[in-house]
């Protein structure tokens, strides 16, 4: 995937930056809604996220999860980011809870190297970020979503 | 929305699911609970109706996707323009349907 198609896809990510939720359906659910999608496809691609999460986490640790699937609800690749308000336990394989939580989903057709590749940057990157790091502390929308460019482009 | 095509998409979506381990272990996630995907796989195929995972199975074997997306009137397995007069907008995705061109099951994404 080429930076720039990363970039785009963080620009026109929903993002919320507070998310107030107790547990892990919760904040599937909360963040499948910002795609804003009819009640039928929402529960399609909560079932399909679902099905996914229950198949291993997707919380790959270092307080990250990476929710994620490929549905016919989506006609393109989409991503909606969740910063919980507090750390949130998602059965994350390190045990920890998460700070960040990327939903990434796409269509199940075309091309699918380019979502695992995405998939694949997501991971690595935040293999080793710091739990300190300003990401986690940003209140503006535009500047959070300047800052995770920044980090991609590394 | 029709039951059948419903478990039809789940049943497609476990096994892009399956079809995508090996790539997503790559990238470092972990599948782990094969038992439980092939559970949840039977449980659905027990609830479809014989000749239609039949047809599900041939599609899968010859495209390696039985149901398709159609956007735009356009079914996405062939990009068919698909014909007004096939189905009425009352039936879309309330009746399991079939591109007239490649076969595949259609679903009405929007």
């Amino acid at each position: 995937m080429t930076k720039t198609s990363i970039e785009d896809l963080i620009k026109n990510a929903k993002l919320v930056l507070d998310l107030k939720v107790s547990n892990k359906k919760v904040v599937l659910k909360q963040l499948i809604k910002l795609f804003e999608l009819d009640e039928l496809h929402e529960n399609l691609l909560y079932n399909s996220v679902l099905q996914r999460e229950e198949m291993g986490s997707t919380g790959i640790g270092n307080g990250i999860a990476i929710p994620h699937t490929r549905s016919m609800v989506v006609t393109d690749m989409m991503i909606a980011i969740g910063r919980p308000e507090k750390p949130l336990d998602f059965d994350a394989i390190d045990g920890e809870p998460v700070r960040l939580i990327f939903l990434i989903v796409a269509p199940p057709y075309g091309s699918k190297s380019e979502y695992l590749i995405l998939l694949g940057k997501i991971a690595e990157t935040f293999m080793e970020i710091s739990s300190n790091d300003k990401l986690f502390t940003f209140q503006d929308e535009e500047a959070f979503k300047e800052e995770l460019c920044k980090l991609f482009s590394k | 929305m029709n039951k059948q095509l419903l478990l039809l998409i789940s049943l497609q979506e476990l096994d892009i699911l399956k079809k995508d381990k090996e790539k997503e272990e790559e990238v470092g996630f972990e599948l782990e609970d094969l038992q439980q995907m092939e559970k949840a796989r039977a449980k659905i195929v027990s609830s479809i109706k014989d000749h239609i995972y039949r047809k599900y199975n041939r599609l899968t074997k010859r495209y390696g996707n039985a149901v398709v997306p159609v956007v735009n009137n356009i079914c996405q397995g062939c990009y068919l323009v698909l014909p007004i007069q096939m189905i009425s907008p009352e039936q879309k995705n309330e009746i399991v349907t079939t591109c007239p061109n490649c076969g595949r099951i259609l679903y009405w994404a929007d």
